[in-house]
């Protein structure tokens, strides 16, 4: 009886449970940031009881013990969890990364994926940030697919190229346009009066003062569909960032710290100091064998050759010593690796950053302060920022809401000087990398024996610019950028959106060298340099429009947004720069004792556009886009103020089709297709227009004081925008339930109406400056690939890959007649036909066995000699026609022949483009429990890298001039050798001339970043009260796969004056001159959610 | 506070957005950086003053020693070059694409560099005056000092457009003579500035190019002043370097002489006269310039080593003087090194001197003294030979061996080149009408202004008669031995090559005047070339070809 009672008791309790309908309560956070989740949705499985998470994500809601809870929420997955009787339940809800209802910014919207017809990718705040680098362009590289980010040296500060789908211009800016909470920035690397830096420093980049934390994600528009509307300023494609915002709920703060240890990814080697004096013994061992001799004498040799010529090296120094004392010094000094006196021993990353936000219903916020300092691979090189900002979403009424983003930055730049001859003999480089590598020799001691400097000022010492009363370069910028907006509701679905920002840079660029340091010492002519160079941007936008969404039952969805876009820039510049100073150091005032120089100018645009888009979709399967922007711009011709720029595009969601629906293994395709046209309007250094004007000529005439006039520039009133028109087709799709997501996109963008210029013709008196006319064309094409798969999705362990490959094709189709030196010199020319990029050199084929010399090809000739042009009139290399040439430039056999023309057998090297086709990147995170590694590799594959720097460190020069390691392996020494790299013989006027020698596969594959993170147990850090802790292990730029013997094969072209525009970075992409190598980075750092 | 944001409020915001917006339109006009537009740069009289500045600074304006530079004292040296004879030949300056070098064997190609900076370097001079006359006559300056400035203003207008299409008509068209009406055959004129870089006109003739260029000279005479005058000119210091009426005239002189016609030698002499007296065998004042007495000084070396700037009132016998720097003043280093360098072909060496000399070999040894000249008649006294010809004791010679010492006195600071040049000098109005008298058979007159160049040459020189042995008493002789003096005096200054054509011109049209050795045809390896030939015109650049479509291939100089 018992028993049975005892059963009815549990059958009845048991129903009493089955049947109670408890409250269960409960917090749903978000897995990725273990932040709390308002505005998910709970409901009871098979019900209709349901509530929402309040502003802390927790929830209160009455279910059975045996019921189950369905979350879910706009962006995460649904998660259903049984009750299983518990009153209190934590969840963690999952990003729906592959959902089609990501919502992505765009121009002047937002719009979900699944509707979206344009290219665009996305990359989140957090992965950026997650890279150990204070510039945020660095750390895109790799994470969207045709989005090629180059860093342009392994210097703290130094500006990124960014190409979007391949390089669209010849003479204009080729950088994308920026956008910041929906106000374009203004964000070209500042060469103050076409100064790219004084001692040859990396101009300072103005993105650099924006802070990766802040940034909640960068999208980047790259087909006309998704950038028409920015129209004139979009060819480049479009970047926008959308920093971070407060959500309603508690006041949530966030505090990181991160630091990590800087040291260069690679060291190319070069002869000891002992490997350079036996390779100079047998250079001039090789020279007198040879029998070289130049006007009679064995010119190969030098004067003392009987002593061993090394008073050569000293000359410079230490003329008064003989060759005993030379050599004394040289082989007491022969294991000094003055590079060490360049690198830093160990550089060092250093970021702290603290948030907080949060607000009530009606108004929300975030700000945060964050601080950032790099010290560079090398030594006087740093980079600091301190960064502030607030942004304040209120809502006033239920149909006015305001708000206001204000961000204030401020940087340090402290630069290293490259130090390249001809800035020494200027006066501005106190040595440097470049010096350091090519002219201070293994042998030549840091101190003489009294103690100071040796080789100062004559040549140039690296210790020489750590001496901050010495030598100092530095850039100041502050950044103040604000934006405040209103957004009125004036019907259900119209409303009407104002915003106003204010983009205000000053900066200050200050670099001082001591009289004791500059050519000639205080003696010399120079005596000093003081350099002070300063400009404030301003930037006012406006942006007013209205958008008008309304749904038709629920079938026919529109989305129409018009409005108008006002944009005025004015930048003032100035520099005063002096020299024959004081030789006290005077660090802190500019006093002119002796020559100066001053100018200052004022440039200054404006834009005023109108612009439209109509998003149409019925039932979201079919879905058409049209867009249309009207651009007026103060930067183009009278007769060319005004352009239309619209485009159209079309999707259509296949899996929405009722033949598809059922599809075991197609969770979502996607057809997408596009055309458009944008502009580029950004002349890049030179102005586009002219006036026709007149400007002060250089040339007094007359000894007297006056003010020669002279007219400076073609009035290029005619001159409108580059335009490109893109077309785009594309597919997304996702398999076996989006676990493996994707997309497809084939490209066409055709660029016309390239701004051109030559110079105007004699006879027109105008001298100087060019004549700009739109003249050509050019076109990239490509394919991007993206892949992201979930490969492990178990409840312990997680593994997700994502790949992106692009490949892009770039050809020059017209350059309007111009002769391709009119518009490019030096080793990139630009040939129609061709890739921008193609390199214009003799054709190396290899060592002479007889002689040692440097064998190479001539060009097509016919039985006259004279050279064959093919159809487009281009030279072509005659591999059969080989001239061997001796160390003096001559065609090899004799004391008389003739140098070797060097122009007259360069021709386009077709084989070895300078632009890489193929690049992308590979990340993958696993997590297991609380940890979780991730893995981000970048390759770019396709390009040939010109290394100046090894063409100057081939030859034994009778200057100081050190040879790098790679030349000595498996070299010429003897009649009959057969070796890969030519003999060496004392060189005294032949330094080496740019050949395809010294072109090299630039391909690379780089492990970017790994990042392990543990988060620590929930249950400890809610002890504390934190939401979240984690700490993290960092390494960047780990690990380089690469053939480049160089310092680094991830080049972008720094070497200025490549054409007559000054834009080298579309020119000559893969050329490096001594440029630093990137920086590798260890670090380790934690973050706190509270 | 809510109210503040209802609806009428937010309608007056949207407003004022608006307005703001719309507002932004009559900004468009932003000038850009570095220019003055025309409507700043004609509010100003001073503005004017600068632009006639430019034109000369240009005309004067040298590039770096290893460049083939194109100033007007450069193209002196390229006319010697190209005038290279006649007994002597060179072997080619080092460097064979020098372009002396090219210039000498009439090979200079139209994509040559040198072509293009040579052009530009007498078309932006023009451009400089025919925007100063375009102001003036369309959009004049309303300040005060404008009507002051006015004449003298468009004088040196006309007058350095004037000299310039003369200097251009000499190199890229023929001699006047041949084929002076043949269309196309002179060069470009262009009376109103380019401004979109696009000259808009094409070859005129060369009786037009002729008549453009001697009437430009005539306005100038006609608006210049007289003198340089502190009361007038003092707010404008460079003018004392800049044309007067004298330059005018002097210039149109040598142009009427190159006309080579009896009527326009004619025209010159009636000219000079008007600058320097009309009394052969002296020098004196006229009321039409001013009663300004220029003279042939006494130390032959002073018009070539005068700097300009210290005292150049004082150089009586320069007309016109151009300089460029105010660093010119820093000390005598030698610049002539880039027109003698003898030592190993030193490739930098332009001026190749050592063609200009009838000497037994191209490359005398270093260290040795040159003691003959076919030339020179008077090597021991004749100081043009001993002081601006061979001077073994100048300092700084490079090997002791010094071809010409004529520029030697130059000065510049950094060897840059030469920053000053004598433009024209009374001495070469003398022996001009010298050789016109001697033509018109006023053979005592010729001999007047002949002895005048020779006694201030020559140490202890007794005046030639007809009947000197060197003259041989006949008029032909007369006029060889005055063709020959013209030579020894303007050595270096580059008349040779335009007297060659312009005697042979003379001649076709006039019979034997001047003697056949003089007109006879220059040799360059196998190769000769008559006066007349298409060779010796220089050829337009390929830019004026291809970046200025009014001038076409059709007008391009045949070869």
């Amino acid at each position: 009886m018992k028993r049975l009672l005892l059963m009815i008791l549990l059958i009845y309790s048991s129903q009493q449970i089955l049947l109670a309908q408890d409250n269960v309560e409960g917090r749903v956070i978000s897995k990725t940031d273990r932040l709390p989740l308002p505005g998910i949705s709970v409901k009871v499985l098979n019900t209709t009881n349901g509530v929402v998470t309040n502003t802390n994500g927790n929830f209160s809601i009455k279910a059975a013990g045996n019921a189950v809870l369905v979350f879910s929420g706009v962006g995460f997955k649904s998660l259903q969890i049984p009750v299983n009787n518990r009153k209190t339940i934590s969840v963690e809800l999952e990003d729906n990364i592959s959902a089609l209802d990501e919502v992505v910014v765009v121009g002047f919207g937002t719009q979900s994926r699944k509707t979206l017809t344009g290219s665009v990718s996305k990359v989140k705040g957090e992965d950026i940030a997650a890279i150990a680098t204070p510039n945020f362009q660095n750390s895109l590289q790799g994470l969207a697919p045709g989005l090629n980010v180059t860093g342009t040296s392994g210097m703290a500060g130094a500006p990124a190229r960014i190409r979007v789908r391949g390089s669209g211009s010849i003479f204009s800016n080729g950088e994308p346009l920026y956008i910041i909470d929906g106000i374009p920035v203004e964000s070209d690397n500042s060469g103050l009066f076409g100064n790219t830096g004084r001692g040859g420093s990396p101009p300072a980049n103005p993105m650099a003062n924006i802070d990766a934390d802040e940034i909640e994600s960068v999208e980047i528009l790259k087909d006309a569909a998704a950038s028409a509307i920015y129209g004139a300023r979009a060819a480049n494609g479009v970047i926008l960032i959308t920093t971070k915002k407060g959500k309603s709920g508690v006041t949530k703060f966030s505090a990181n710290v991160s630091y990590g240890v800087n040291n260069p990814t690679n060291k190319v080697s070069f002869a000891n100091g002992n490997e350079f004096l036996s390779l100079r013994e047998e250079a001039i061992q090789n020279s007198i064998n040879t029998g070289l001799t130049f006007n009679g004498n064995l010119g190969g040799v030098p004067p003392d050759f009987v002593n061993g010529g090394y008073s050569q090296f000293f000359a410079n120094a230490i003329p008064s010593l003989n060759y005993d004392e030379n050599l004394a010094i040289a082989t007491a000094n022969q294991n000094i690796n003055h590079l060490d006196d360049v690198f830093r021993k160990n550089g060092a990353n250093f970021n702290a950053g603290v948030s907080a936000s949060g607000g009530s219903d009606k108004t929300q916020f975030f700000t945060s302060l964050n601080y950032a300092k790099e010290d560079g691979i090398l030594q006087r090189n740093d980079f600091e920022r301190i960064s502030g900002r607030v942004n304040l979403d209120h809502t006033a009424s239920s149909k006015l809401k305001l708000g206001a983003m204000i961000n204030g930055s401020y940087t340090k730049n402290n630069l290293y000087p490259i130090g390249n001859p001809s800035q020494f003999a200027q006066g501005f480089s106190p040595g440097g990398f470049f010096n350091a590598v090519n002219s201070v020799l293994p042998i030549f001691p840091r101190f003489n024996a009294d103690g100071t400097l040796f080789g100062v000022p004559q040549s140039v010492n690296n210790l020489v610019f750590q001496d901050e009363l010495l030598f100092n370069s530095s850039v100041d910028n502050q950044r103040f950028l604000s934006n405040i907006y209103a957004e009125y509701k004036i019907l259900k679905s119209l409303t009407f959106r104002s915003e106003v920002g204010n983009d205000y840079i000053n900066q200050i660029n200050r670099f001082y060298m001591n009289p004791a340091i500059t050519p000639g010492g205080e003696l010399g002519t120079i005596r000093g340099v003081n350099d002070f160079r300063t400009r404030s941007s301003n930037t006012i936008n406006s942006n007013n429009f209205f958008t008008f969404k309304q749904s038709i039952n629920n079938e026919h969805n529109f989305d129409l947004v018009v409005g108008n876009q006002y944009s005025y820039n004015n930048n003032r510049s100035a520099f005063i720069q002096s020299t024959q100073l004081p030789s006290a150091p005077s660090l802190n005032t500019t006093q002119v004792a002796g020559l100066a120089t001053s100018q200052d100018r004022l440039d200054q645009y404006l834009y005023l556009s109108f612009f439209s888009r109509l998003n149409y979709n019925y039932k979201s399967k079919y879905i058409f886009s049209a867009s249309f922007r009207r651009d007026g711009s103060s930067r183009f011709g009278a007769n060319n103020r005004w352009a239309n720029f619209p485009s159209l595009s079309a999707g259509w969601n296949v899996t929405d089709e009722d033949f598809l629906s059922d599809s075991k293994w197609l969770s979502n395709l996607k057809l997408r297709a596009s055309w458009g046209l944008t502009g580029n309007s950004n002349p890049g250094g030179v102005e586009a227009i002219s006036y026709g004007g007149f400007g002060v000529g250089n040339a007094f005439y007359g000894g007297q004081i006056g003010h020669p006039l002279r007219r400076i520039q073609a009035l290029a009133e005619n001159i409108r925008w580059e335009r490109t028109a893109m077309t785009d087709l594309a597919a997304d799709f996702g398999l076996f339930d989006n676990r493996i997501t994707g997309s497809y996109n084939y490209y066409i963008r055709n660029t016309t109406d390239l701004i051109l210029g030559a110079a105007p013709s004699p006879t027109s008196g105008i001298l100087g400056g060019r004549n700009y006319r739109n003249a050509g064309a050019l076109k990239n094409w490509g394919h991007e690939v993206q892949l992201g798969a979930k490969v492990v999705n178990g409840k312990a362990f997680n593994w997700n890959i994502n790949v992106n490959v692009a490949y892009n094709q770039n050809e020059v189709t017209d350059l309007g007649g111009l002769d391709p030196s009119a518009v490019a010199f030096g080793v990139n020319r630009v040939y129609v036909g061709m890739p921008l990029g193609t390199y214009y050199l003799p054709k190396y084929l290899g060592v002479d066995p007889t002689t040692g010399f440097e064998v190479f090809a001539d060009v097509v000739r016919d039985n006259a000699g004279a050279i064959v042009f093919d159809a487009r009139g281009n030279k072509t290399h005659d591999v059969n026609r080989r001239i061997v040439v001796d160390p003096f430039g001559r065609v090899a056999g004799g004391t008389t022949t003739p140098n070797v023309n060097w122009d007259e057998i360069s021709a386009p090297i077709t084989d070895k483009p300078g632009q890489a086709n193929w690049t992308g990147g590979v990340s993958n995170t696993f997590s297991f429990k609380q940890f979780t590694l991730s893995t981000l590799f970048t390759f770019s594959l396709g390009n040939w890298i010109y290394d100046a720097g090894a063409q100057s460190q081939a030859y034994m020069l009778q200057g100081p001039r050190n040879v790098q390691s790679q030349f000595l392996e498996n070299r010429w020494t003897q009649p009959g050798d057969n070796a890969t790299n030519p003999g060496f013989f004392f060189n005294p006027t032949y330094s080496g001339q740019a050949t395809t020698r010294f072109l090299y596969k630039g391909d690379y594959a780089r492990l970017r970043n790994l990042r392990l993170s543990y988060d620590l147990p929930t249950k400890l850090t809610q002890r504390a009260k934190i939401n979240r802790a984690s700490i993290f292990l960092t390494a960047t730029n780990l690990l380089t796969f690469t053939d480049f013997p160089g310092w680094d094969p991830e080049i972008s072209g720094t070497i200025t004056f490549q054409d007559f525009n000054n834009q080298p970075q579309n020119i000559a992409p893969s050329q490096t001159n001594a440029d630093p190598p990137q920086a590798r980075n260890f670090g380790f750092g934690f973050q706190l959610n509270f | 506070m809510k109210r503040l944001f209802e609806h009428k409020y937010t309608k007056y915001l949207v407003l004022v957005l608006t307005c703001f917006v719309f507002d932004a339109c009559k900004k468009f006009d932003l000038p850009p950086n570095d220019e003055l537009s025309s409507g700043v740069v004609n509010q100003s009289t001073a503005n004017l003053d600068g632009i006639i500045n430019s034109g000369y600074g240009r005309l004067i304006a040298q590039g770096p020693p290893t460049v083939n530079s194109s100033s007007v004292f450069d193209m002196a040296l390229y006319a010697e070059a190209m005038g290279a004879t006649r007994t002597v030949f060179p072997s080619p300056q080092s460097g064979a694409n020098a372009a002396t070098n090219l210039m000498y064997n009439f090979s200079m190609q139209p994509d040559n560099v040198f072509l293009a900076r040579l052009s530009r370097n007498l078309y932006v001079p023009i451009a400089s005056a025919n925007s100063t006359l375009f102001y003036i006559n369309n959009t004049p300056p309303a300040d005060s000092e404008f009507s002051r400035q006015k004449d003298r203003l468009m004088g040196e207008a006309y007058f350095i457009r004037g000299l310039c299409f003369f200097y251009a008509a000499r190199f890229w068209a023929h001699q006047y003579g041949h084929n002076t009406n043949t269309s196309g055959g002179g060069i470009l004129l262009p009376l109103e500035p380019s401004i979109d870089g696009s000259v808009g006109v094409k070859r005129a003739t060369i009786e037009e190019t002729y008549d453009q260029i001697i009437s430009d000279l005539q306005q100038a005479a006609a608006l210049l002043p007289v003198a340089y005058d502190a009361n007038i000119h003092g707010a404008f210091p460079a003018y004392r370097f800049r044309a007067n009426k004298a330059a005018a005239l002097a210039v149109l002189a040598r142009v009427y002489f190159q006309q080579a016609t009896p009527a326009s030698y004619q025209l010159a002499k009636e000219t000079i006269d008007k600058v320097i007296g009309n009394t052969p065998g002296t020098i004196t004042g006229t009321p039409e310039t001013g009663n300004r007495v220029y003279s042939l000084q006494n130390d032959i070396t002073l018009p070539f080593n005068s700097t300009g700037f210290t005292a150049p009132p004082a150089n009586s016998e320069e007309i016109l003087r151009l300089v460029n720097s105010t660093t010119a003043t820093a000390g005598y280093t030698n610049a002539s090194i880039n027109i003698t360098n003898e030592s190993g072909g030193n490739p930098q060496s332009r001026g190749a001197a050592r063609w200009f000399l009838n000497r037994p070999t191209p490359n005398p040894p270093s260290n040795t003294a040159v003691t003959t000249s076919p030339l020179f008649d008077d090597v021991v006294n004749d100081r043009r030979f001993t002081q601006l010809t061979f001077n073994n004791a100048f300092a700084g010679a490079i090997g002791n061996q010094r071809l010409t010492q004529k520029w030697g006195f130059q000065t510049q600071a950094t060897l840059i080149g030469m920053q000053t040049f004598p433009l024209i000098r009374a001495a070469e109005l003398v022996i001009t009408r010298a050789e016109i008298n001697a033509v018109q058979g006023n053979t005592a007159l010729a001999l007047d202004d002949y002895n005048l160049i020779r006694r201030r040459a020559i140490t202890g020189y007794v005046n030639r008669t007809l009947l000197d042995p060197a003259i041989g008493g006949t008029q032909a002789g007369l006029i060889a031995e005055i063709v020959r003096e013209r030579q020894r005096e303007l050595l270096f200054e580059g008349f040779d090559f335009w007297s060659w054509k312009r005697m042979a011109a003379y001649n076709a049209a006039n019979g034997a005047i001047y003697p056949a050795s003089q007109v006879a045809p220059l040799t360059r390896g196998t190769q000769t070339f008559e006066w007349n030939s298409n060779r010796t015109l220089l050829k337009f650049h390929v830019d004026d070809l291809t970046l200025n479509f009014q001038v076409g291939l059709e007008a391009q100089n045949p070869n």
